[in-house]
């Protein structure tokens, strides 16, 4: 009896050494990836009447027991930082909630005007359900240089908060290029989109010499390359048994991606600049 | 792997039903007073659940698992099959007597994906995306998590009819992340279920097997599959007025969430 009572404190102090590890973990994710922060709105067509938020039907979440899988037919992708420092990964597709506008319309969350056509599609918070997330982006595919560029434009989660740096935006790249597989694209630039970004961080941004735009003549969309193109890994080919596609090799994306060349575009195309960002609307 | 026994599941059969339930941790019960006259044999066996098998959860969990009913335990003949018109299991009824399969047990799990549908208009059956779940047995109408790991291309009298292939969470396949891993890691998994599913239906007239198949597809295929069937769901089931109505001028109104900063306000 002494024995297992003897045994029973020696675990129960042990397991109260480890929680301090928890505070850490999140203390530590806080710092890669931003604090954990509740989404800046919610969308109308976004919750059901009864006030849930869809979950995206093309959700995957990157660990490195379980990588993510990007199709450049797919693009572009969102991803977000959950509060586990997992990596979501959604599809922008219609929401069945939503509607298409013909004649454009306004939008109160964020007041702006939206362009004739405009779909309502899931956004960002259809990867956690309307949770708490962390940094977050698009995934666009760069057809000229066959590459996935990625970049902070996040309206829900990037967007008005106090962190969201550069810094963590670099984390956020080396965290996916390492539990997402591109497939048979390879790792574009790293964009930090200033619209995107918290104000002091912007006034300092706006002063760097490495300041870049999409247009440097007008001035649009001001952003930082945060990293550079990774290096093209060659796959080789493994056919599963009578299939017809080939499945995926597991991700295994290089650490060194900083003092990486750019990949050469595709030979016989001009390549074209991979935009910072796929479009204005701040999913 | 979250599971859902079924304590007290509604029962239409007797002692067929009864006999199946044995070892399921599920008892299916007489109906009250129910007498058949001689030579009458109950047939229908009907499960029920805590919620809607077909509606009451979800495709995706949070943690990116997918979401799979479980129609048909790994080792067992009997066709289960969820229905979409009741939210039951029942027991596929084929002239008038319970349906069997007539062959050897089914080599893994089989069962859906809640909340998905396969559009007849796009040439599908109308049903929820049939999945096969690698792992152990597990009883007909529990709920479990799985990964997607690729795609049986299947075609039935002409008609194709795709499983997507899972993992169960925590069974030593979760550690599969592709066809090819599967195909190293376990060898002969994919030949057995190619094998068994081309085969258990038989030969037609001009000894043909019944079902065909093209072989597997990827992961990617499964996630674009379970997505697309998922998407479809929704979208047959939600009306204009289930929609929050726009303003006069045809603008959206700002809707305010809890869990939200609502900066709009």
């Amino acid at each position: 009896m002494r024995t297992s009572l003897s045994t029973f404190l020696h675990r129960a102090a042990l397991a109260c050494a480890f929680l301090p590890l928890a505070g850490q973990d999140a203390e530590l994710l806080d710092k890669q990836f931003g604090t954990l922060q509740q989404p800046a709105y919610i969308k109308h067509y976004e919750a059901t009447k009864s006030g849930k938020v869809l979950l995206n039907p093309y959700l995957q979440v990157a660990t490195k027991e379980y990588p993510g899988l990007l199709n450049p037919k797919h693009s572009p992708y969102n991803w977000v930082i959950d509060a586990e420092g997992r990596v979501g990964i959604i599809q922008e597709a219609a929401h069945p909630y939503g509607r298409t506008y013909d004649k454009g319309f306004y939008r109160p969350e964020d007041k702006s005007k939206r362009k004739p056509g405009t779909t309502e599609n899931y956004g960002h918070v259809s990867a956690l359900a309307g949770g708490m997330g962390r940094i977050s982006g698009e995934i666009l595919y760069d057809k000229g240089t066959n590459s996935f560029t990625l970049n902070n434009k996040s309206g829900r989660y990037s967007k008005n908060n106090e962190d969201r740096t550069p810094e963590q935006m670099v984390n956020a790249a080396k965290l996916i290029r390492e539990v997402v597989d591109p497939g048979s694209a390879t790792w574009g630039p790293v964009y930090y989109l200033l619209e995107y970004s918290p104000e002091n961080v912007r006034e300092e941004s706006l002063k760097r010499p490495d300041l870049a735009y999409d247009d440097a003549k007008t001035k649009s969309r001001p952003h930082l390359v945060v990293m550079p193109a990774a290096p093209a890994v060659p796959k080789a080919e493994k056919p599963v048994a009578k299939a017809e596609e080939p499945a995926v090799k597991p991700a295994a994306e290089p650490k060194t991606v900083e003092a990486a060349p750019k990949v050469e575009p595709v030979k016989g195309k001009k390549a074209k600049k991979p935009k910072a960002a796929n479009n204005d609307d701040p999913s | 792997m979250r599971k859902m026994m079924l304590e007290k599941p509604i029962a239409t059969a007797l002692g067929l039903g009864l006999a199946l339930s044995v070892g399921w941790g599920f008892a299916t019960l007489p109906l009250s007073g129910a007498e058949t006259a001689p030579g009458v044999t109950p047939h229908v066996s009907v499960l029920k659940g805590e919620k809607n098998f077909f509606t009451g959860y979800d495709t995706h969990n949070l943690d990116g698992t997918v979401n799979v009913v479980i129609e048909i335990p790994a080792g067992t003949t009997a066709k289960y099959e969820v229905s979409i018109k009741t939210g039951l299991i029942e027991l596929e009824q084929k002239n008038g007597a319970p349906r069997f399969v007539q062959y050897l047990g089914y080599p893994c799990n089989y069962g859906n994906i809640p909340r998905t549908i396969l559009l007849k208009e796009k040439g599908g059956d109308g049903d929820p995306l049939d999945v096969l779940v690698l792992g152990a047995s597990v009883p007909t109408g529990s709920v479990v998590k799985t990964r997607p790991l690729g795609v049986l291309s299947l075609i039935d009298g002409g008609e194709i009819d795709d499983k997507v292939l899972v993992a169960l969470e925590n069974s030593p396949f979760a550690s599969c992340r592709s066809m090819e891993d599967l195909e190293a890691k376990f060898p002969g998994v994919t030949t057995i279920l190619k094998t068994w599913f081309t085969s258990y239906k038989g030969r037609d007239k001009k000894g043909n097997l019944i079902l065909s198949s093209t072989g597997f597809k990827g992961r990617a295929e499964a996630i674009r599959l379970i997505g697309d069937s998922a998407l479809d769901y929704e979208r047959s089931v939600i009306t204009e007025a289930d929609k929050r109505a726009l303003d006069e001028k045809g603008n959206p109104r700002l809707y305010r969430w809890p869990g939200a900063k609502n900066l709009g306000e």
